[in-house]
């Protein structure tokens, strides 16, 4: 009996791997290790950033299966590339700069603004047990439509600001990181990013997620 | 704006804002700030917005990508989902790889065989009974066997050998076999107590996994059984609460009412 007919039959939250964290050693140990044929240390590279990748890709293009597809190609990529990265930059800036770029070229080829999926047939319920058990549902319903209006407001930004956004509010960027990524200077980074949260306080106030503001700048 | 001081410009204001700037400009802007009801504001409006941006997460889905390679030491072709964790250790060296199948039985039958074989040697006339003989009296015979003229066993082996190599090379059924001059060892017989051990084996083994199979839907079951208790629970929890609320309304609407009626029944009398 061969391995995969034995795995066909469980469930399968049993067939997921059993990749240990190494947490011991660097990324760039990691890298040296995997250009040197270690896949393991590959896939501990993969298990250290492949929810920060998802995430990234996930918020700038808004659809779940299609984020899934941008990350584990991000990784695919970077492991065929190893050889042409010199370390210059850190490797998770390098990882980055493969995503975004793999999820521009998805935006190009969608066309059209990035929709957000926010799934309107989750139960509820089930999403509340899924949480924490402090939480209430009316919490979790709230914190849902927040959520959701969030979402909806940062899909309408234009990508570049979406993106900046993204980078300085999940993934902790500092401006300087922002704008290598974004091949942009340093001033167009806070320009986008004022400019975006403006944006999005505006749409916010309309979603009356936000006490409008009573005093306008000049 | 500030009567002293010109207004912070967006770019000043969202460096302070991330505190990306440095101390002697965070604190002339944040004097500013202090003094400009408008700048304040901006501040105040822009931090709220950072605020609501943390509830913005992205559905769990179930990632765990690795990278696995196809054959031997090619460069991985593919980037899979739930690959078991062996698979992906071949990078270890050959002794860590797992054997193909044809090998594995291929070196059980070797060694079956040499266990086989190196009893009947010792044993003599009744190879059999060397195999179910207690160790203590395989002890004793191997101690006899010692003291023996050693060229007789190396030849003894050096045959062995080559009948261990034959059947290496060919099915053990088919291997071009002739018998042992002393007619101990029948290649068939043991070919076939080898394909019994292993099939018990493979039986043995199918078993364990079935029965692992059976406990894990088992587990897959009750869990889905628990969470839909807890569904339910939460569901006459969630109505409970409901009917609480329309009695509620109900009372406030009655007690007027009631109060009406008492008081002209009251009158009446």
């Amino acid at each position: 009996m061969n391995a995969t007919a034995i795995d066909a039959r469980w469930p399968s939250y049993l067939q997921r791997p059993r990749l240990v964290s190494d947490v011991t050693r660097s990324d760039e140990e990691l890298v040296t290790r995997s250009r040197g044929g270690d896949v393991d240390s590959f896939n501990q590279l993969i298990l250290r950033w492949e929810r920060p990748i998802y995430a990234l890709a996930y918020r700038v293009i808004g659809r779940e299966e299609d984020a899934r597809d941008v990350c584990q190609e991000t990784f695919l990529r970077a492991y065929r590339s190893l050889g042409g990265f010199k370390g210059q930059a850190k490797f998770s800036s390098w990882l980055y700069r493969i995503a975004l770029n793999l999820c521009r070229d998805w935006i190009r080829r969608q066309r059209r603004a990035p929709v957000s999926q926010f799934p309107e047939d989750i139960d509820v319920l089930e999403a509340a047990a899924a949480t924490e058990p402090t939480e209430s549902i009316e919490d979790l319903v709230a914190r849902r439509e927040l959520s959701a209006v969030v979402e909806e407001a940062m899909a309408k930004l234009p990508e570049e600001q979406r993106t900046a956004i993204i980078l300085k509010e999940y993934h902790g960027m500092t401006f300087q990181e922002i704008a290598d990524l974004q091949g942009c200077p340093l001033s167009t980074v806070k320009t986008r990013l004022y400019q975006g949260l403006s944006v999005l306080r505006r749409q916010l106030e309309r979603q009356g997620q936000m006490v409008p503001q009573m005093v306008k700048r000049t | 704006m500030n009567d002293r001081t010109p207004c912070a410009t967006p770019e000043a204001l969202v460096t302070y804002l991330y505190e990306e700037c440095e101390p002697a400009e965070r604190q002339s802007i944040a004097a500013h700030v202090e003094m400009c009801p408008l700048c304040a504001e901006e501040v105040r409006a822009l931090s709220d917005t950072r605020a609501h941006l943390t509830s913005w997460s992205p559905p769990a889905l179930s990632l765990g990508f690795q990278i696995t390679r196809t054959e031997g030491d090619q460069p991985a072709k593919v980037l899979d989902f739930a690959e078991p964790a062996s698979r992906s250790s071949k990078s270890g060296g050959w002794w860590r790889q797992p054997l193909p199948a044809w090998a594995q039985a291929a070196a059980a039958v070797v060694i079956f065989a040499a266990g086989m074989s190196v009893n009947v040697f010792r044993s003599g006339e009744q190879p059999t009974r060397a195999v179910e003989a207690p160790a203590t009296q395989n002890v004793a015979v191997a101690a006899d066997r010692h003291t023996d003229d050693l060229s007789v066993t190396r030849e003894e082996f050096a045959r062995l050998e080559s009948r261990l190599r034959a059947m290496e090379r060919a099915d053990v059924s088919r291997a071009s076999y002739v018998p042992s001059t002393d007619g101990q060892v029948d290649a068939n017989e043991l070919g076939a107590q080898v394909r019994s051990l292993q099939s018990r084996v493979a039986d043995s083994e199918r078993q364990n996994l079935d029965t692992f199979a059976k406990l894990a839907r088992a587990l897959e079951a009750n869990r889905r059984d628990i969470d839909a208790s807890r569904e339910a629970t939460q569901k006459i929890t969630l109505m409970d609460e409901e009917l609480q609320d329309h009695r509620q309304v109900l009372r406030s609407a009655l007690v007027p009412g009631l109060a009406v009626r008492t008081a002209l029944t009251n009158g009446g009398r």
